[in-house]
């Protein structure tokens, strides 16, 4: 679509009323914002920003809205609704950032809102050493929303419960003691942006949340099977694609084949990681090192630091020559997928690590000129309107390798194995090298087959050793996304919500720990 | 401007009002709470982010017979209050029968904690915030370090309301700061951090100064091999480990068979530890209500080394035959008899661990929890503080860790939040997996 922004710079510094009537065209075409408060709230912030010598300034109007319907067995165990509604106003005055938000819609709490921003900028102003410098962006005007069919707020939550009562009842059809819960959480985010660059830009996105779990209880021994499938920035039209509801029944298969499965015999192996589970994999061991502000020290206080610092791009074998990761928010489906970031920037696709070796970094428009780029990635984010947008990170996936290979070909060319489904347990370092996993399913693989089901299985390893001990990529065919709802980063915590790509991919020699061991893992 | 608190009561008896003409015989719960929230981020000894917020939170339960729904908006105008009340109606409405849903709690008396409020946090502004903030950079810039650090208040009121009589409304504060500090060569971390409900107290400088001890005194770790070792865990440490055995011991999982505790009597721990929860204790200062307005006692959850309360939800309580049990912000776990120093002092061979990150449970039928050390590790020898060494990855049983506890210091610390103390504690045979090469 596209739109004239010449009206809208023009304007910005006249009254509410001139910049309506200039827009119209604009209004008509988005047909979304038909509340003539928020024209005027955008204006109250640029033009006081503007009349006091801000640098820069942009504002956000932005809703959350997130319905969460769950059932515990047999019964409904919460139904909510929440929404949160309000303006952040960002400011660049003196070379320091100021933030301030109402929850008011309003032009006169907005402007009070951007003074108090601006008298914030110019307090911590004297404590910058460097001052703030954004890389340049088209001022683009423009819409973008979720592709979808059915809006998941408009299907009655009767039905939703229906439907996740249905499917507990699945999981709970056991000879042993069972417990079931399972959850649908739809979320939408509206949001409205505006800069003194120019530009004004409004986006919907909508996300679904589907997910179930079971757990069996025999003899003073327990286990729980989650469900694999993941949330997806999608309409309700994703479920009957997903297999929600058709997976139940092997889910509580797999459980009753879990408790009774043997304990894993600790060791190195090679481990082959569907996508359901190697995503988190690739999101805390690729997705979190190459944000440029973690690799900096904007995050030590916090989330910690990077070891793939900015003297290694270019020079660091991060992964085998076969692996491509790559990051993108135009993936289709991706949680972190949207038109443009929260500094206004267009999104894209690039290149983390090429061939193996360590290239690119997520950026904003602060950041870009830190490892002198030209232009911004296009990752700045805010979960809400009382929140500052920071860095945070797109999706990340990777490559599927150029061929037809499926998990079934990556098991037939395994000697000695374990096949992993489903994420578990997680974590890493400050910097990003020492990792733990667990998953939901676990399968011996013997000479090409699987032989049995295993259960308490962790495998550890380092970033570097791990993703160079990647010797087979699934094909384009298997490919999936995985996903974060809620990824958490910053200070004030923010949550982000991101997907990672990836086939059923083999690693070779990986270190595996049992969980249950009497020695320790 | 958040509400005060003649409006944050007016606002919760207007939405039960709503809720009353919509449907009269409904049951009713209302939480509101009104805020004022501010931050100062620093790193690389500059401040990069600084903003500040007026944040409210309202929350409407509608119960009608064993039907319910529940609604959230940040918006407290009339008009948005009346259609939030509709919605949670019509939700109610639709919504099959739960038979977990407790009635909504009456009229109960509660005495307002004044320790958990200080009127200097509600006045600090922007430029006292930055004058902090300055002197928090001072250490850094003057010793060639790399600081990092983040200094948040949180002002406002907490209210709820219920249908039955139900009304608290009660004000709290809180504040944290803290700063990581890091060497130029890249191989010595440390941090120093404040937690509290008041500002009386925090002196910015001390903890970046300390900071900067721990990175200096970590700079340059050798390497030592992963294995069960005696090990001293710093407040921030233990703390870590504390929050997650709470978080652990509930009685419903345990009566359903799928949690650690599920059968288990008698001690389970070592007799030094006791963990409890008091919203008097001036230690810990807490609201004296939980989420669903229940005036909060003192709550012992160990004592001397034996279970002695799993948090229980009303619905359970009542299932079971018990009494609902807690909800409690925070906790102390209790301390010993000794100075930081003699618990060092005690040690042939182990490793002093200043903190804990990314902790995360992996089996919880031995409570095995895995994380990492951070920010100052250092190897014991002889009773001494030989030199820092690497970082680890450790998979611990939290059961086991607490069993095999033989000491804790004097003095405890608010390094986890405002309402929450620690001692530094030392056990054994604690299972330093693998080696981090993280600094």
């Amino acid at each position: 679509m596209t739109l004239s922004r010449r009206h809208f710079i023009t304007s910005t510094g006249l009254t509410a009323a001139a910049v309506l009537a200039g827009r119209s065209g604009l209004s008509d075409a988005r047909g979304l914002v038909v509340d003539t408060v928020l024209l005027a709230v955008i204006d109250a912030a640029l033009s006081t920003a503007r009349a006091a010598g801000a640098a820069y300034a942009d504002v956000r109007v932005h809703r959350r809205r997130e319905e969460n319907v769950s059932v515990r067995d047999d019964h409904p165990a919460g139904t909510s609704d929440s929404e949160r509604y309000g303006v952040g106003v960002r400011v660049l005055k003196g070379g320091a950032w100021g933030f301030a938000s109402t929850s008011r819609v309003d032009p006169k709490e907005v402007q009070l809102a951007t003074r108090k921003a601006l008298a914030i900028a110019m307090a911590q102003a004297p404590l910058r050493q460097r001052p703030v410098e954004l890389a340049p962006t088209p001022a683009y005007v423009d819409v973008w929303q979720t592709p979808l069919e059915k809006d998941p707020f408009k299907i009655p939550v009767a039905d939703k419960l229906e439907l996740l009562l249905g499917i507990s009842q699945t999981l709970r059809k056991q000879k042993v003691t069972s417990f079931a819960e399972a959850s649908l959480s739809s979320r939408l985010e509206w949001k409205l942006f505006a800069s003194t660059d120019g530009a004004l830009i409004e986006q919907s996105i909508t996300r679904l949340g589907p997910s179930y779990a079971v757990t069996l209880v025999k003899d003073g021994d327990f286990v729980q099977r989650g469900w694999d499938g993941q949330a997806m920035q999608a309409g309700w039209e994703y479920l009957a694609t997903s297999r929600f509801v058709e997976d139940a029944e092997k889910v509580a298969e797999d459980a009753r084949e879990k408790l009774a499965a043997p304990s894993v015999e600790p060791g190195k192996r090679d481990l082959i990681l569907s996508p359901e589970n190697l995503w988190l994999t690739i999101h805390e061991s690729v997705g979190h090192p190459t944000e440029l502000d973690r690799a900096l020290g904007d995050e030590a206080n916090f989330a910690g630091t990077s070891f793939a610092t900015p003297e290694k791009l270019k020079v660091l074998q991060y992964a085998a020559p076969a692996v491509t990761l790559y990051a993108d928010k135009t993936t289709p489906g991706g949680l972190a997928t949207c038109g443009y970031d929260d500094d206004g920037v267009k999104t894209g696709r690039w290149n983390l690590v090429e061939q193996g070796r360590f290239v690119g970094y997520q950026t904003t428009r602060e950041q870009a000129g830190w490892i002198g780029e030209k232009a911004s990635r296009g990752c700045s984010y805010a979960q809400d309107h009382a929140s500052v947008p920071f860095q945070r990170m797109p999706n990340v996936s990777l490559a599927p390798s150029n061929t037809t290979l499926g998990v079934k070909d990556l098991i037939a060319a395994t000697d000695d194995g374990i096949y992993v489904l489903g994420d578990g347990s997680w974590s890493i370092d400050h910097q990003r090298y020492n990792f733990q996993f667990t998953g939901q399913m676990f399968y011996e693989v013997k000479k090409g087959k699987v032989t049995r089901a295993l259960r308490d299985v962790a495998y550890q390893s380092n970033t570097l050793e791990f993703w160079n001990a990647c010797d087979l990529i699934g094909g384009p065919g298997e490919w999936r996304l995985g996903s974060a709802f809620d990824d958490g980063k910053g200070e004030p915590m923010q949550s982000n919500p991101v997907s990672h790509g990836c086939a059923p991919t083999r690693f070779r020699k990986i270190n595996v720990l049992n969980t249950r061991a009497k020695k320790g893992a | 401007m958040p509400l005060s608190a003649k409006q944050l009561k007016e606002a919760m008896q207007q939405v039960l009002s709503f809720a009353r003409a919509l449907e009269p015989k409904a049951q009713v719960f209302v939480a509101l709470d009104s805020a004022n929230q501010a931050h100062v981020r620093f790193s690389r000894n500059e401040v990069t982010t600084s903003g500040e917020v007026d944040q409210g939170h309202l929350a409407v339960t509608v119960m009608l017979g064993q039907r319910a729904a529940t609604s959230t908006s940040n918006q407290t105008d009339a008009a948005s209050m009346k259609a939030l009340v509709e919605r949670t109606v019509r939700l109610a409405r639709l919504a099959p029968e739960d038979p977990e849903l407790m009635p909504v709690l009456g009229a109960e008396k509660v005495t307002t904690n004044e320790a958990a409020f200080d009127s200097a946090i509600e006045r600090l502004d922007a430029k006292g915030r930055a004058e902090i903030i300055r002197e928090a950079l001072g250490p850094g810039r003057e010793r060639q370090l790399a600081t990092a650090g983040f200094f948040a208040t949180w002002s406002g009121l907490i209210g709820k309301a219920s249908s039955a009589g139900l009304l608290h409304v009660h004000p709290a504060t809180a504040t944290q700061f803290s700063v990581t500090a890091r060497t130029a060569s890249g191989t010595g971390s440390g941090r120093g951090q404040f937690h509290g409900r008041r500002l009386t107290g925090l002196e910015p400088r001390a903890v970046a100064e300390r900071a900067c001890a721990t990175a200096k005194a970590s700079e340059g770790p050798r390497r030592l091999d992963p294995g069960r070792y005696t090990v001293v865990l710093e407040p921030a440490a233990s703390a870590s480990l504390a929050q997650a055995l709470l978080d652990s011991m509930d009685r419903r999982a345990a009566d359903e068979g799928r949690s650690f505790f599920a059968g288990k009597s008698g001690p389970l721990f070592s007799e030094l530890v006791s963990l409890s929860s008091d919203p008097r204790n001036p230690r810990t200062p807490m609201l004296p209500f939980d989420g669903e307005g229940r005036a909060l006692s003192a709550q012992a959850w160990v004592t001397k080394g034996a279970v002695s309360g799993l948090a229980t939800s009303r619905y359970w309580a009542k299932k079971s035959g018990t009494q609902p049990v807690g909800g409690h912000g925070g906790f102390e776990l209790a301390g010993g008899s000794v100075d930081r120093a003699a618990l060092i002092a005690g040690v042939k061979r182990g490793v002093l661990i200043s903190r804990f990150w990314y902790t995360n449970w992996v089996e919880a039928q031995n409570l095995l929890l895995t994380g990492l050390t951070r920010d100052g590790t250092f190897l014991i020898e002889n009773g001494e503080i030989a030199g820092p060494v690497n970082n680890f990855r450790f998979n611990q049983s939290v059961a086991e860790a607490f069993a095999k506890c033989d000491a804790l210091s004097k003095d405890v610390e608010a390094a986890h939040d405002a309402e929450t103390v620690t001692p530094a504690l030392r056990t054994h045979e604690f299972l330093l997996a693998s080696v981090s090469e993280a600094v």
